[in-house]
């Protein structure tokens, strides 16, 4: 923590006020260009989050205070982007597949994309084939991610892929699985592109699958 | 020794005749390919000869805005017609403390909130150990007020958080204390505190709103004379003290998946708590063989089952997705080589 700048140590704090205090600082006393504070700060410190959470020695709601603080940051950079290109890394759509109603992980994964700057549309739990078809023709995601705690309900991924690639929706976006039953073998044969095996790995997925580092 | 007898042997650490069989919940799907003669749910607990039999609460549901549920706590459902016992709300009333000061919690009191419970009492009263499976001091404000916001409320808002369990603790505390009265043996105290990963919240989280609560919830229990199973999925060993300095005379099902391994739980903290579980429900008892069922029964009861204190179960439950036959297996393997005293080379 000492070697790393205030910034980085508020957002790992999840102190929105200093954060954007420090990063008004620093732009009025031309200190630091927007893309440094974004590339050098903001950044590192989401990414240092993620590796505490991994560590367990972050939990869930200091991961969203975190989240909010670089957001509050973004905020005040975002005016030097005239083409508003940081509001739009990419569009996440996800959901629990067809007959498993659990959650728990996918909220977690939602709240660590949403971290890293993508727009999230959660579809929420018991989520069929066709609606997971309907919602990808309507919002035209970059990413969808299918969720499953069970073994049985598994299948529903393959399921929805099949029919994605029938209704021709996979040239829409690219199709991540994750869950705990769910292996990155499993995930090749269903034709999927991609794995998560926990929230930090799924931002890191999807990340590569749209050409960010 | 009869069912009732064998577990509660276990449960007081020490052998019984044999390691007692007991699960949370047996799916229909499965019971009726092993059981067919069972006539209704308890029956497969009778002919199959487990040693305990749980039952639960129940709150009504009543029609919402667009064609959701809506239950007694005012959590809102999505209908489904999935296998699945567990229905998980999408959404919670409460997200202030303007919110709280309004609400009105479900009455623990309604006739109707033992649900099964009664007929199960006068059923197996003293021949099987009676479980009340029921909900502790975290799903429900969780769900009532979403997770993610009730996770940053418990760093940010403390009033609201104590405030938010203190109302659900008196509301479980009174049904528990019901649940005893009328006739049950034991409380399982059935919320998940931790993911594969870790705890959902930092120790120093856990310590200040949600230990303090349990362990009121476990004297409850002990004070009308029933004992107490926590139940928890994920990797919890960085709660696990505090576990069990609830006092409860159990910890279990628990996820060998996620690190919790009985025989290492047993020896940290055998002299103060059973065990209960752990046959893995996600890979072996699904997709495994009879033979590994059987193996994997074997190699639990050999590490674990020496000197009592242990029940085996699954690591969770006997989901739609178990193969009925490796649960077949998994019982019979349990009257092979569970038999004290524990002879496997």
């Amino acid at each position: 923590m000492e070697n790393k700048s205030g910034i980085i140590k508020a957002v790992i704090k999840g102190n929105v006020a200093e954060v954007q205090e420090m990063i008004d600082f620093v732009l009025d006393a031309n200190l630091m260009t927007p893309d440094e504070i974004l590339n050098n700060h903001l950044i590192p410190g989401m990414e240092e989050v993620g590796k505490r959470f991994r560590a367990n020695t972050m939990y869930v709601g200091e991961v969203i205070l975190s989240s909010r603080a670089m957001h509050a940051g973004i905020n005040r950079i975002k005016n030097y982007y005239p083409d508003n290109s940081l509001n739009k890394k990419g569009k996440v759509l996800i959901g629990t597949v067809a007959g498993d109603l659990h959650d728990i992980g996918k909220k977690i994964v939602v709240i660590f994309l949403r971290t890293a700057g993508y727009e999230v549309i959660d579809l929420g739990i018991d989520v069929s084939p066709e609606d997971f078809a309907v919602h990808v023709e309507k919002e035209r995601p970059d990413v969808l991610g299918l969720s499953a705690l069970l073994t049985t309900t598994t299948v529903w991924m393959a399921e929805t892929i099949k029919l994605l690639k029938k209704e021709k929706l996979l040239k829409i976006c690219k199709v991540i699985v994750g869950g705990d039953p769910v292996k990155p073998n499993f995930a090749r044969q269903i034709g999927a592109d991609g794995y998560g095996r926990d929230a930090p790995d799924a931002v890191r997925c999807v990340n590569r699958l749209l050409g960010y580092r | 020794m009869n069912s009732y007898e064998r577990v509660k042997t276990a449960l007081e650490l020490r052998e019984p005749d044999r390691v007692p069989i007991v699960e949370l919940y047996v799916s229909p799907n499965v019971q009726s390919a092993i059981c067919p003669e069972a006539r209704d749910y308890y029956d497969f607990f009778d002919i199959m000869g487990l040693d305990a039999v749980y039952s639960t609460y129940f709150y009504n549901f009543e029609p919402a805005e667009d064609g959701l549920l809506r239950d007694e706590w005012g959590l809102i459902y999505k209908e489904d017609d999935t296998a699945e016992f567990l229905k998980v709300p999408i959404k919670g009333p409460i997200s202030s403390m303007e919110d709280l000061k309004n609400y009105r919690p479900p009455d623990p009191d309604a006739p109707w909130r033992l649900f099964t419970l009664p007929d199960v009492v006068k059923r197996f009263k003293g021949e099987k150990y009676i479980v009340f499976h029921c909900r502790d001091v975290f799903v429900y404000p969780y769900q009532l007020m979403g997770m993610e916001n009730f996770l940053v409320a418990c760093i940010l808002e403390p009033r609201l958080v104590e405030a938010l369990l203190d109302m659900v603790l008196e509301v479980h505390e009174r049904l528990v204390r019901n649940a005893i009265r009328a006739g049950a043996d034991c409380i399982s105290l059935g919320d998940d505190y931790a993911t594969k990963m870790g705890p959902l919240m930092s120790p120093e989280t856990f310590k200040k709103y949600f230990y303090p609560r349990l362990a009121k919830l476990v004297s409850a229990i002990h004070e009308e004379g029933g004992k107490v199973i926590k139940h928890t999925d994920g990797n919890i060993w960085k709660l696990i003290d505090m576990l069990v300095d609830t006092g409860a005379d159990a910890l279990g099902p628990l996820e060998p998946d996620a690190g919790m391994f009985l025989d290492e739980v047993k020896k940290k903290y055998g002299d103060r708590v059973a065990v209960v579980g752990n046959i893995d429900c996600k890979h072996i008892l699904p997709s495994g063989t009879e033979e590994e069922v059987e193996k994997a029964v074997k190699e639990l009861i050999k590490k674990v089952s020496p000197g009592g204190g242990h029940l085996i179960s699954s690591c969770n439950s006997i989901h739609s997705g178990v193969n009925p036959l490796n649960y077949l297996a998994m019982i019979n393997a349990v009257k092979k080589y569970g038999s004290y005293p524990i002879n496997i080379d």
